[in-house]
């Protein structure tokens, strides 16, 4: 198998490079969302971004502009954030994420039902293949994971205060707000570059699989931060060489590797808890 | 003339008032708080109470008046609730820990291990949060405080929901801090516990502050007990 993953390697090394990146990269903001419980809202953000995406396109027909890579990259890129900042300071509620989620839904296609190359685009969104990653996607990525691992090494524990104990951090002098502004910038950033390349399930479920698998396998927040990376780039490791064995689509292949370890964990986590042992954010005093 | 931290102090409010926003709730509070003191503030719902305690530690501005606090007054607070988020795992020491970012790694674990030690849960240290009992996270919650070496500790209601027996083993972590030389002030509707674990009791009434010794806020406890059981 590993055979055949190295002699397609000249053909692609920047797709797989790019998964292998993104996928720890979206891991790692993913702690931030799971850590507020904004799980549905995560899903909500990458699919108003798409819609953004396909409001660009529209758009274009008038605005030429708006059609370049860039423009529609850095617009689906605003929705995200402002949808992170609003996720990541507890803002939003379910009801309205649920309105987010299902108004973005149905408004891609509809905007984009009479423009054939627009809907093969945002079903290249939403289908996660991967296929037009670049070196220089990947380049990118690899440069946001280092100035995040970099931040995180200097202000780790700040930011896990903010993310887990908002008044605490408050009371301990630290700007709360601003925290949770860069915090939601960083993640809107990854969501938005990352849904142009890989789309909507691979950035969904890779932001949020390993960190919900993460939760169950270690005991310290600490220790969540490095294994949802850890857990993602296997999966995109093992889902990228399942996918070209059994030439099957790298993105759902990740997503569905991943899902499956998640229901491998819980099952032996709800195990353990019948054993004795209980499982974090279950509260027995 | 340099304060004197030993003898002067922590707090001294002279005809403060205090509120949100232009509103007061309590007006010509005259209060001294000193190290090794334990204060119990009691009071109904909504006098005031927890808008004294957040001006007392710096969160809020006096209305008025003038309220001196120690310079380089270190604090500590309890809140009633623990609003630590449960979605991701967190041992009761990673929990201790979060409070001290600013210090190097070595400096923060032996000031975590000397506040396990000292509020009795240096067992429990490798718990996680949200699976030991209220009264044990309620303990993790001092020492969280305990961890930044305050000297002045203020507790919101931190017998709130707990069993006798683990009441009883926070008043002793509470009077081991006194000893230490820590001032305690926590916030009470026990009328009972002020005025027998505490050595001065703070009574909210009529929008002020009244100080009270607590053997006589007992007995106007008892008087009132036995009126009311005479009368019926």
């Amino acid at each position: 198998m590993m055979n055949e993953l190295i002699d397609a390697w000249s053909l692609f090394a920047a797709t797989w490079m790019c998964a292998w990146i993104l996928a720890p990269l979206l891991a790692l903001v993913g702690v931030a969302v799971v850590a507020r419980g904004a799980i549905f809202q995560g899903v909500a953000t990458a699919q108003a971004s798409t819609a953004m995406v396909a409001a660009m396109i529209v758009l274009a027909q008038t605005v030429p502009w708006c059609g370049t890579s860039w423009a529609i990259a850095g617009a689906s890129m605003l929705v995200a954030i402002s949808a992170s900042v609003i996720a990541i300071s507890g803002r939003s509620s379910e009801a309205a994420n649920g309105w987010l989620f299902l108004a973005a839904g149905a408004a891609t296609p509809l905007l984009l039902w009479h423009s054939p190359h627009g809907l093969s685009e945002v079903q290249h969104l939403v289908t996660s293949s991967l296929m037009g990653a670049s070196w220089y996607d990947a380049g990118i990525f690899a440069g946001i994971f280092l100035g995040i691992v970099v931040a995180l090494l200097r202000f780790g524990s700040q930011v896990r205060l903010v993310l887990l104990d908002r008044e605490v951090a408050s009371d301990l002098g630290l700007r709360v707000s601003y925290w949770q502004i860069a915090i939601g910038v960083v993640l809107g950033m990854v969501i938005g570059l990352g849904l142009r390349v890989a789309g909507l399930l691979f950035v969904a479920g890779c932001l949020l699989l390993p960190a919900l698998a993460a939760t169950q396998m270690v005991r310290t927040t600490a220790a969540v931060t490095w294994c949802a990376p850890a857990i993602a780039l296997i999966a995109a490791f093992g889902g990228t060489l399942i996918a070209h064995v059994c030439d099957l689509p790298m993105g759902q292949a990740v997503i569905a590797l991943l899902a499956l370890l998640v229901a491998i964990i819980w099952l032996i986590a709800r195990g353990r808890s019948r054993n004795g042992v209980t499982k974090p954010g279950q509260n027995s005093g | 003339m340099p304060a004197d931290p030993c003898v002067d102090p922590l707090i001294q409010c002279t005809k403060v008032s205090v509120g949100h926003g232009t509103m007061p709730v309590l007006t010509k509070v005259n209060w001294t708080v000193q190290r090794g003191q334990t204060w119990s503030v009691i009071g109904r719902n909504g006098v005031g109470k927890s808008t004294l305690l957040a001006t007392v530690l710096g969160r809020l501005p006096p209305l008025s008046g003038h309220l001196r606090r120690l310079p380089g007054l270190v604090t500590g607070s309890v809140p009633q609730q623990c609003g630590l988020v449960s979605n991701l795992p967190v041992t009761v020491r990673e929990f201790v820990e979060l409070g001290l970012f600013a210090l190097p790694r070595k400096q923060r674990q032996s000031l975590v291990n000397a506040a396990l030690v000292t509020c009795g849960i240096s067992a429990l240290a490798s718990c996680q949060v949200w699976q030991v009992s209220g009264g044990e996270r309620q303990r993790a919650m001092i020492a969280r405080a305990l961890a930044t070496r305050p000297s002045l500790l203020a507790l919101d209601e931190p017998c709130a929901g707990l069993d006798a027996v683990a009441e009883s083993e926070l008043m002793k972590v509470l009077r081991r801090l006194s000893a230490d030389g820590v001032a305690v002030i926590y916030i009470t509707h026990d009328i009972h516990l002020a005025a027998t674990q505490s050595s001065h009791v703070a009574v909210i009434e009529q929008g002020t502050l009244l100080e009270m010794e607590p053997h006589k806020l007992l007995r106007q406890q008892y008087s009132a007990v036995e009126l009311t059981l005479k009368t019926t």
